[in-house]
């Protein structure tokens, strides 16, 4: 591959790209965009297998359905491209949405914002013992998931309902087939792609994720940073138990389990490395939207769900494996540069 | 920089080093593989603290300085390894670190890509600043790294082997652009093994020798030959070496190996009883050599005969079954499992000869430890004690017990005694010897010239992937070992 798109913005280089043959830069454009590429061929293939599926209703479903695990993925996104993983999205959203539901008496307002807090906490802990402690994030926020999960079931063991006008009215709302999750969904995703592909910050992240050592010689404050992302996940995911609430009108303390290896899926799908420093997160999305229709199809087709676990486990090897195998692809190259 | 001492755990890299810049001028560095050249200069960018002494910059003085400091101060660097984001774009490499922005966070695209376009010209780069950093070839990203430097206000430029990767055009193309810094007032620490280049390109040369100041010279004063002797002229203290255990039987036939991008067209033969020292600068293909040797890398070319048959080595496992053994020179890393005990450490590579359907027989285990414990004199309070333990030496000890167990007949070591005190590298050399003399072949990759000079029967030189030269150890000196090394290192004007 003699051009590269630039991993953060999607931008190609003017010159390199061109002079390709059209295969060749036929080639270069499908291995940027697989994802989209893939979905839309998905969405093709269900279409013809049931006429349903097109359906402005079933693709607003979709939307919504995608929306809890579109969200917890922008977290996951942000702290894989940082070189680490955040385990807990999924228990903090559950923790998050009881924190909702528990202090919903105080206001809808109040309630959000206090969920969030809750959800930002959480973070800015496995960010500390992160950076300060120096524990691997893969420990680090496999411990935060049980204390989130623990915590959310001392709330309540059950799922607890809320009886709260503006939940109902925004349970209720919808602007086309886009109902409140999905636009949630849209307008957290714009400000990320915007923050990406505008700010010094975003640099950083990936400039840590792709060479941590580069990064710290190079003046950036590599702890900062990495504290930083692990409290926006966390924030994300405190948002994510709010927007879980207005679909389900409850706090639910076993929500989201297992959605954690989900959202890694569904990125990795999306092309991101899972070793870090490289990802498009409009990329990564498609890989969210793949990963849920994966889901869709097999409930439409009323597979067992056993089955389904099987198929989506099947899914993550083989995301995961594509996603080592792109990476040694890339790492041989840069060894064979080095030492030629 | 004024008396700068640096220790690392078992090693002193620094012992009291002074060195001095003036503005607009270019000092070279050198020294021998592990004099302190790299490490006094990572003190110099803040990478690492001194442990001891002063920096002093332009009239401020510190007493140690992190990255963020020293590049305010003005010191850029330029790494022999392209220290480089791979997988960010040119541009956004260049401006790491030190972004233009608004508001604090927002990035400046339009003025760093106009900034970008100046530097660019003025280096008369060829390629997009938007390209990928992987994407482009060794030495763009040389150059890359040197419009990295001139993006910030720098005072002091560092270049570690900056032309490692550079074709004869660019690295005149290169000098041009550091007589022009020069002519701006920038000061320039330049540090090379290529003393061609060194005569060419400096104003003062300092010699390094085992941490310590050997010279500082202006460049008018020394020759190639004065230099190369400051750089080796240490006391060559090893004891005269034993008489030769080397009989007439070839054990090991190697020709025209070759590993793309590593080494080419290596060939030798090894005796019995025999030790084969590997001598070269770092980066000269020598670990490389006995990697593929150990089948971790297939060779593209050549072949490889043990006692006469030719043979292929596809792994470790079959490189252990034809009777190889390789100490690493990462022993920490590759040679040992630290947490397990001495005994396990020894009887590794042996396990499945003490087991009977995979239970292993702890007696027969334990007895083939001990005898190897006591026959390498290994210091260690137990059989069950933790290899992460001891020390050095003795860790190293451990490693080549284990090859001992497995019955190996050609053992090789990759810089054995680094990091190893030096009454444990005796102990070691007596260690080779007797192994020898009981028909063990050795091949040693050493940086360690007086090592290598005292223990080895012949001496190969490698440099820049290739063997240069074969010497008798006994007619040898560190001067001709040093000449090989070096001469090969220059260009042969082919591209990189």
């Amino acid at each position: 591959m003699s051009a590269g798109t630039d991993t953060r913005t999607g931008m190609r280089p003017a010159t390199p790209t061109s002079a390709l043959s059209g295969r060749g830069r036929w080639r270069v454009w499908l291995g940027h965009n697989d994802a989209f590429v893939i979905l839309v061929g998905f969405a093709l293939l269900a279409s013809v297998i049931s006429p349903a599926f097109l359906t402005p209703h079933n693709l607003g479903n979709l939307l919504t359905q995608s929306a809890l695990l579109g969200l917890l993925a922008i977290a996951q996104f942000l702290v894989v491209v940082s070189g680490g993983f955040d385990l807990s999205v999924a228990a903090v959203m559950a923790f998050s949405s009881l924190v909702f539901a528990h202090f919903i008496g105080l206001g809808f307002v109040p309630a959000a914002l206090l969920a969030i807090l809750a959800g930002g906490t959480c973070g800015l802990f496995s960010g500390l013992v992160i950076t300060k402690g120096r524990v691997q994030p893969l420990i680090a926020t496999l411990a935060m998931m049980g204390i989130a999960r623990g915590l959310a079931l001392s709330v309540s063991e059950k799922s607890i309902l809320v009886n709260d006008p503006t939940v109902a009215a925004l349970r209720g709302f919808s602007l086309g087939i886009l109902s409140t999750p999905t636009l949630v969904w849209f307008f957290v995703l714009t400000i990320a792609v915007a923050w990406l592909a505008l700010t010094r910050q975003a640099l950083h992240l990936y400039a840590i994720g792709g060479n941590e050592v580069t990064a710290r010689l190079a003046g950036v404050a590599v702890n900062r940073i990495k504290l930083g992302v692990y409290v926006a996940s966390g924030l994300l995911s405190g948002l994510t138990g709010v927007v879980m609430v207005m679909r389900s009108s409850s706090g639910v303390p076993l929500g989201g389990m297992g959605w954690e290896l989900d959202t890694i899926a569904s990125i990795v799908i999306g092309g991101v490395n899972l070793f870090g420093g490289e990802g498009r997160l409009m990329r990564a999305m498609a890989g969210v939207l793949i990963y849920q229709m994966i889901a869709n199809v097999m409930n439409l087709s009323g597979l067992d769900p056993f089955y389904q676990d099987i198929v989506r486990a099947g899914v993550i090897v083989a995301a995961v494996g594509l996603s080592i195998f792109r990476n040694r692809k890339a790492g041989r190259r840069v060894i064979q540069g080095r030492s030629a | 920089m004024r008396t700068i001492v640096k220790t690392f755990p078992g090693v002193q890299a620094l012992r009291g080093v002074d060195f001095d810049l003036m503005p607009g001028e270019i000092h070279c560095l050198i020294g021998e593989n592990g004099a302190g050249k790299s490490t006094l200069m990572r003190v110099l960018t803040g990478a690492q603290r001194p442990d001891s002494g002063e920096i002093e910059i332009s009239g401020e003085t510190f007493s140690g300085l992190n990255p963020a400091l020293s590049q305010k101060l003005g010191v850029g660097m330029i790494y022999q390894e392209a220290d480089l984001v791979p997988a960010l774009s040119a541009r956004d490499n260049i401006f790491l670190g030190h972004e233009r922005v608004e508001a604090g966070m927002i990035l400046k695209k339009k003025e760093m890509r106009r900034e970008v376009e100046r530097i660019f010209g003025q280096l008369n780069l060829n390629f997009p600043p938007s390209t990928i950093v992987r994407d482009l070839a060794p030495a763009q990203r040389q150059l890359v790294q040197i419009a990295k430097s001139l993006s910030r206000n720098i005072r002091i430029l560092v270049l570690d082997e900056p032309t490692a990767a550079l074709t004869d055009s660019e690295i005149g193309y290169l000098f041009d652009l550091l007589n022009e810094l020069k002519s701006r007032g920038i000061g320039m620490v330049y540090v090379s093994h290529r003393l061609d280049e060194i005569m060419a390109i400096a104003d003062r040369v300092t010699v390094l020798r085992d941490g310590s100041h050997v010279a500082t010279q202006r460049i008018g004063d020394v020759t190639k030959g004065s230099l190369i002797a400051a750089m080796v002229g240490r006391n060559i203290d090893a004891e005269a070496r034993s008489t030769s255990s080397k009989a007439d039987k070839v054990v090991l036939s190697v020709r025209g190996l070759t590993v793309k991008g590593q080494f080419e067209d290596v060939g030798f033969d090894l005796y019995q009883g025999e030790v084969l020292g590997l001598a070269g600068l770092i980066g000269a293909g020598r670990s490389e050599v006995l990697e593929c040797l150990f089948g971790v890398t297939q060779p593209d070319a050549g072949s490889i005969s043990v006692e006469g048959k030719a043979v292929k080595v596809n792994s470790p496992i079959e490189a252990i079954l034809l009777g190889f053994g390789l100490v690493p020179e990462e022993r920490r890393e590759s040679g040992l499992v630290l947490g397990r005990s001495v005994a396990e450490n020894i009887t590794f590579p042996v396990l499945d000869r003490f087991s009977r359907f995979t239970f292993l027989s702890r007696g027969k285990l334990v007895e083939v430890a001990s005898r190897l414990v006591s026959q390498l004199s290994i210091k260690t309070p137990s059989l069950g004690q933790s290899v992460r333990t001891l020390s050095g030496g003795n860790q190293q000890k451990v490693v080549i017990g284990k090859w001992l167990a497995a019955g190996t007949r050609i053992l090789l070591l990759d810089e054995p005694t680094r990091g190893i005190d030096i009454n444990a590298k005796f102990e070691l050399y007596q260690l080779v010897r007797d192994l020898t003399a009981k028909g063990m072949s050795v091949i040693m990759a050493s940086s360690e010239m007086p090592e290598l000079l005292a223990l080895s029967d012949r001496i190969l030189v490698m440099s820049e992937g290739r063997l240069v030269a074969e010497l008798d150890a006994a007619m040898t000196d560190q001067v001709e070992i040093m000449h090989h090394a070096v001469a090969g290192a220059r260009r042969e004007g082919e591209a990189a």
